[in-house]
């Protein structure tokens, strides 16, 4: 293991974690929910009231607007670089979907707010995923 | 409508945060995830960040009554780490590692990068309705009928008579005093006792027939077979904590419709009197918690009648003419599967006879039974033992957790049996007094004059019996 130094950004992902943790927060604090974004997603399939639904919206609405003001407000453009392309990609879109169903929560709901709450479930998912993806990464990498 | 402008400033702080942290860049993440590469630890830091800001500040947020907009906190309630969750995980893991995109990030660059993100967020979707799906099944126990069918279809491939065993029958290894009552010694030194000669010879099977519920329990019309009888107000006494009633008694099959609520007593039978008052029917009587099983999807439903089987001595009337009526009854209602609920001893063994002959004709039978003795003597197909005094087969009374719980593990019992004479324990345990083991009819407390009083009061319920059995 090397670490890459050249691109470690320590600032600026402690300053944004900061700020995921805050909207976190404040989800909790206004509207009593858990800050999980595929629970939030998947709320908005089956049997939810027009009430529940119309909350879940407006939050995907300005998680998606947010990054655009960013960008329109600090003038820098936000980084993109694709790892996965073809069917590699489209199957991870599926894989991710699925786990997170399957597994109650992803890297918001389990890792933000589930280890915030000192959740063993949480904490279990964490793990899970986290060993996954790194053991993922070098499968990956060895190919 | 201040809710949802709060829920989009919140969505907003979320986004920029997550742009901001550099997680919208899949190169990045991947790059956290390369631990054995090189490794960028900076995603570490929004984790910690993330975590820091909102474990510190929920310690406030928690202390409220309720939340500024909402009218509770809703946490989520599962506790327990189960299969789902890991393999889950796993399976999302998979994905982030080779995409570098969890949902948030995605939503978040549904607009940056949209050629790229709205197809992948398609394929998000489908996946996640799946998992939907998916946990629905799970819920049902479709899941594990289908392993239980696997597991079948893998021991007969390999040659194996019997399949794996779902549990094991710790049970067996409680100590003494908490080991269930052996009702046939008991019953035989009684009878002795009263001065009553010849033992009664209780019925014993050679073969136990089993069928496998061929269906999954949330798809299977479930009956329930009762030795209980309908309350007719003509009959004398049959409220709670009544007297033994022999006019209450019924001596031929009936289907009776579960709607409206049925109200079915237990004073005819040989209930453990001293202990038990038979005032809640749901403790002899499993209909509202199969209802609400029902409800919940646990099962497809409950049939629209019950059953009726009388408590017959005679084991030849029971298996030539009681048990070929219940079959056709249960037939008229296309039952996939009856969960079978005796009180008295006697009933037991009726309750048994009757499950073999069922499940011979294709039926699937599950009994909820207090003697678990005189089950395993006679011989039926399954049964879930509740170790309490006779006359609270269906769970604890007045206690609904109880009834639920053993409704439930009776229809788990359904599907996780392999092979005739599987008994399970349930883990429910008597509230009331201690000793209701020791003192269920036993001579050796009883002094002379009660068993001479015992005696007659006896012999006259056996000439009630038989007078009404006449006049009928």
């Amino acid at each position: 293991m090397t670490i890459a130094w050249a691109s470690f950004t320590p600032l600026s992902a402690f300053l944004g974690g900061c700020l995921i943790g805050l909207a976190a927060l404040l989800l909790m604090a206004f509207q009593g929910r858990v800050m999980g974004v595929s629970g939030i997603l998947g709320g908005l399939f089956g049997a939810a009231s027009s009430g529940d639904r119309s909350w879940r919206l407006a939050f995907l609405l300005g998680v998606v607007g947010g990054p655009l003001l960013w960008q329109a407000l600090s003038k820098v453009p936000i980084i993109w670089q694709a790892v996965a392309s073809g069917p590699q990609f489209y199957i991870a879109a599926f894989l991710v979907g699925l786990g997170t169903a399957i597994g109650s929560g992803c890297t918001s709901g389990h890792g933000i707010c589930g280890l915030a709450r000192f959740s063993p479930r949480s904490f279990v998912a964490v793990m899970a995923f986290m060993t996954s993806a790194v053991a993922t990464v070098a499968i990956v990498n060895q190919i | 409508m201040t809710r949802l402008i709060t829920a989009l400033i919140i969505g907003a702080i979320f986004g920029i945060g997550l742009a901001i942290a550099g997680m919208l860049n899949p190169a990045k993440v991947v790059g956290f995830l390369d631990v054995f590469g090189d490794w960028d630890p900076s995603l570490a830091l929004v984790m910690g960040g993330g975590v820091l800001v909102n474990a510190i500040g929920l310690r406030f947020v928690l202390e409220r009554e309720a939340p500024i907009q909402s009218a509770e906190f809703l946490l989520p309630t599962a506790s327990s780490i189960d299969k789902p969750l890991v393999a889950g995980s796993v399976i999302f893991g998979i994905g982030w590692g080779i995409s570098g995109l969890c949902p948030g990030p995605v939503v978040a660059s549904l607009l940056l990068n949209s050629n790229a993100m709205l197809p992948f967020f398609g394929m998000l979707i489908a996946g996640l309705l799946l998992g939907r799906i998916v946990m629905r099944l799970v819920a049902a126990r479709h899941l594990a009928w289908a392993e239980w069918r696997f597991y079948l279809f893998l021991s007969r491939v390999n040659g194996h008579n019997r399949p794996m065993q779902f549990f094991d029958g710790d049970s067996e290894m409680e100590p003494d005093y908490n080991a269930p009552l052996d009702y046939l010694p008991r019953i035989k030194s009684y009878y002795i006792g009263l001065g009553y000669g010849e033992p009664y010879e209780w019925a014993k099977l050679d073969h136990v027939p089993f069928t496998h519920l061929e269906k999954p329990l949330c798809e299977a019309r479930i009956g329930i077979v009762t030795t209980a009888s309908i309350f007719d107000p003509a009959n004398g006494e049959q409220g709670p904590g009544a007297p033994y009633n022999g006019k209450a008694k019924f001596f031929r099959c009936y289907a009776e419709p579960i709607t409206p609520f049925p109200d079915v007593r237990i004073a005819h039978i040989a209930i453990d009197r001293a202990h038990t008052t038979a005032s809640d029917m749901a403790s002899y009587f499993p209909l509202a918690a199969m209802q609400r099983l029902a409800t919940a999807g646990y099962i497809g439903s409950v049939s629209p009648n019950f059953y009726g089987l009388p408590t017959n001595r005679s084991q030849r009337v029971t298996t030539q003419t009681d048990c070929p009526e219940l079959l056709s009854l249960c037939r008229d209602d296309a039952v996939d599967a009856v969960v079978m609920v005796p009180n008295c001893p006697v009933c037991h063994q009726s309750v048994a006879l009757a499950a073999a002959h069922l499940e011979a004709a294709g039926i699937a039978t599950v009994i909820m039974g207090c003697a678990r003795d005189i089950i395993s003597y006679v011989g039926a197909p399954r049964l879930l033992f509740n170790d309490l005094p006779l006359g609270n087969g269906a769970g604890l009374p007045h206690d609904q957790p109880s009834q639920d719980l053993a409704a439930r593990m009776a229809l788990d019992l359904l599907l996780d049996a392999c092979e005739p004479r599987t008994i399970k324990a349930s883990p429910l345990k008597w509230v009331g007094a201690a000793d209701w083991k020791k003192d269920y009819s036993n001579i050796a407390l009883l002094s002379d004059a009660e068993i001479a009083r015992l005696r007659a009061e006896f012999d006259a319920v056996k000439k009630d019996a038989a007078d009404l059995k006449k006049a009928l």
